[in-house]
């Protein structure tokens, strides 16, 4: 595919930015995002960091409304303002703070530099256009390309996320594509300029099993022709199990632990991750009882006083509640926000 | 969702005419033609085959030829007056009959269809547009923009339509063509800019909007490409029951005086005439009233088969 060249911009001029190629791909320092509702201020995101690099897989892992979303959201610059801001932290691609950036640049780099996929193909995309024709106008918005080279990448596209009959499908309407070919038509238009970052807000929830494994092989396979970074948002373990690098836990907007998914699966270093772990099905302990995290996700309004996940914690102690635990490395590319993160991993280990 | 449709080149110059905006926007589609179906060539189909709304599409483009061309109705001049035919009754010749001034009274029937159809739509198209405009801007970008012209519409809402055109048309004083649209675009557009700013609200939250902005797209090319299309559809057949409406308030401010002076020819100029000898002529009443009724009757017709083609909670 690659219609890209890179620069190349029919903004016109939008693009000098000073990218530096040496820097990480995209480097999230200290995200702070707020919503000012009538009820109060809710902190949505409070300090997420995290890097990625080329060729990885990062997953954003939490319970529905731990502020995944919103941080991918952020990221992008779609948050909806007034009632959400960006109170804090940075968000850099190549070394350029997109949060610095004035609004045309930043348009200009959604879609060419970094895109997103929605949970809802089906509802990501325009009922009263063809999917063809959806694809075609990111060309034509972007790179003011001809109505009739856009419809031609467009099919190539459409092709490229192995859409059967991709010549006859590109005047179809998205009501008329199953839940799988949306999402892929979803893949096809974010990837059609190249995006050196993909966010995908849970991909897969919307569909049914199969599906969801053919939309995460689709998805790798892509990663590996256009080496590009993939942000993972999902709540799905088997998911990030299969396919992640590294895995960053949420709660309440707060990362509580982040590092390789294979040692955080192996052994947790936070409770909430051990937790979550534990309330997993697994084949080997067919006829034992899951083990639930009891209570349930705070409310942000009110988030408890200390550590956040203390009333569901099972190995609180006084100082949870009193002190709120920073995030501190506990293995060489590991950190957790626990003030007994030793003791969680040792846990693990029996 | 909308029910599956046979694909194929049948379908091909078959949109939706309902609109000029959604035709252009379907047109710009396409080097092949499409095929399949969307919201519009559903409700198309839907509509084809609708008595109602062929009912009404027959009333409005009898109507509509008649105002582009009445020459074709009637070979008679409408000002072409004979004092001794004065009060006539209708006859085999002059099917209506003659008024005060003896001028024959179905040309002047027909005659008077030409400027009750341009008020109409000249007024509608107007404040269609305004509150498309501002309804795009109040409803999209939230904060302080909706909050001033939200309040703004509210204030303006409590106008009453006819009080206020006649506060303002007694004080013009030529009342012509431009000025009764003009009076009526400006007291009329609240309610289309309502709706249109709710139909907006709704819209804006769904995902393909926030993904056309994940994919870098212009606020102008959102509003123009993904919410307008999507978001129309209420204002549409708001819009279509609006005609009917601003016809019948041209001819209730002529009634009253206030409107269209002499020699203009409209309908409520002639009901007007009328209302002082509606026992001794009631012709002089009942034709334009007639006309009138049916040309406002076939336009509220049309704006409830759109509706019921439009709304796919209706189906």
């Amino acid at each position: 595919m690659s219609v890209t060249e890179e620069g190349q911009s029919a903004e016109g001029g939008v693009f000098p930015l000073d990218y530096d190629p040496t820097a990480p791909l995209l480097e999230v320092e200290d995200l702070h995002v707020e919503f000012r509702t009538r009820d109060g201020i809710v902190k949505a995101n409070s300090g997420i960091s995290y890097t990625l690099r080329e060729e990885e897989t990062l997953a954003i892992v939490g319970e529905s409304g731990s502020g995944k979303t919103v941080s991918a959201q952020a990221v992008m610059g779609i948050i909806d303002s007034p009632p959400g801001y960006i109170t804090q932290g940075a968000a850099r691609l190549r070394g350029v703070d997109m949060f610095e950036l004035p609004d045309p640049e930043r348009r200009a780099m959604r879609g060419e530099r970094i895109a997103m996929i929605f949970q809802d193909a089906l509802t990501a995309l325009n009922p009263v256009f063809p999917v063809g024709w959806q694809i075609a106008e990111t060309f034509r918005a972007h790179r003011g390309t001809s109505k009739r080279e856009a419809r031609k990448h467009a099919i190539e596209l459409l092709d490229r996320v192995r859409i059967p009959a991709a010549k006859e499908r590109v005047n179809a309407y998205p009501h008329e594509f199953s839940g799988g070919m949306r999402q892929r038509a979803m893949i096809a238009m974010s990837l059609a300029l190249d995006p050196e970052v993909l966010i995908a807000d849970e991909p897969t929830t919307a569909l049914d099993v199969t599906v969801q494994a053919q939309i995460m092989n689709l998805l790798q396979d892509l990663q590996d022709e256009t080496k590009m970074g993939l942000i993972l948002i999902t709540h799905d373990l088997a998911v990030i199990a299969e396919v992640a690098d590294r895995a960053l836990v949420m709660y309440a907007g707060k990362a509580v632990e982040h590092g390789p998914v294979k040692e955080i699966f192996l052994n947790p270093g936070h409770p909430y991750t051990l937790g979550l772990l534990q309330s997993i099905a697994r084949p080997e302990q067919k006829g034992g009882k899951l083990i639930p995290i009891v209570g349930s996700p705070p409310d942000l309004l009110h988030v408890p006083s200390g550590c956040p996940f203390h009333p569901r914690c099972r190995y609180r102690q006084d100082i949870c509640s009193e002190v709120e635990p920073p995030m501190t490395d506990t293995r060489p590319g590991r950190a957790s926000a626990c003030h007994f993160a030793e003791e969680v991993l040792a846990l693990g280990k029996q | 969702m909308s029910d599956s449709q046979g694909q194929g080149p049948e379908h091909e110059g078959q949109q939706p005419q309902t609109s000029l905006e959604v035709a252009e926007l379907v047109e710009l589609d396409d080097v092949q033609g499409i095929s399949g179906a969307s919201l519009w060539s559903d409700a198309w189909k839907q509509l084809r085959t609708s008595p109602v709304f062929l009912i009404s599409l027959g009333i409005i483009i009898l109507i509509s030829v008649m105002a582009i061309a009445p020459g074709l109705f009637t070979n008679a001049d409408p000002r072409a007056c004979d004092l001794s035919n004065s009060l006539v009754r209708p006859s085999a010749d002059h099917w209506f009959g003659f008024d005060l001034q003896g001028c024959d009274y179905y040309a002047r029937t027909i005659y008077g269809a030409r400027i009750s159809v341009s008020i109409g739509l000249t007024v509608t198209i107007f404040a269609g547009l305004l509150a498309v405009v501002m309804g795009s801007l109040a409803g999209y970008y939230a904060g302080a923009t909706d909050s001033v012209i939200a309040r703004l519409t509210d204030i303006w809402f409590a106008i009453p339509t006819i009080l206020g055109a006649i506060v303002i048309l007694s004080l013009l004083g030529t009342r012509g063509f431009f000025q009764v649209s003009f009076v009526l675009v400006i007291l009329g557009w609240p309610t289309m800019l309502r709706l249109y700013r709710s139909s907006v609200l709704s819209v804006k939250e769904l995902d393909y909007i926030e993904a056309a902005r994940a994919l870098g797209a212009s606020d102008f090319r959102i509003l123009s490409k993904h919410i307008l299309p999507n978001a129309i559809a209420p204002v549409l057949i708001y819009a279509a029951i609006t005609v009917g409406v601003i016809i019948s308030a041209e001819a209730a401010l002529s009634f009253l005086g206030v409107g269209l002076q002499l020699p203009a020819i409209s309908w409520g100029l002639m009901i007007s005439g009328a209302q002082t000898r509606i026992l001794s002529a009631p012709h002089l009443l009942l034709f334009p009233g007639l006309f009138l009724s049916v040309t406002v009757f076939g336009f509220i017709l049309m704006g409830d088969s759109l509706r019921d083609a439009l709304d796919p909670k209706s189906r």
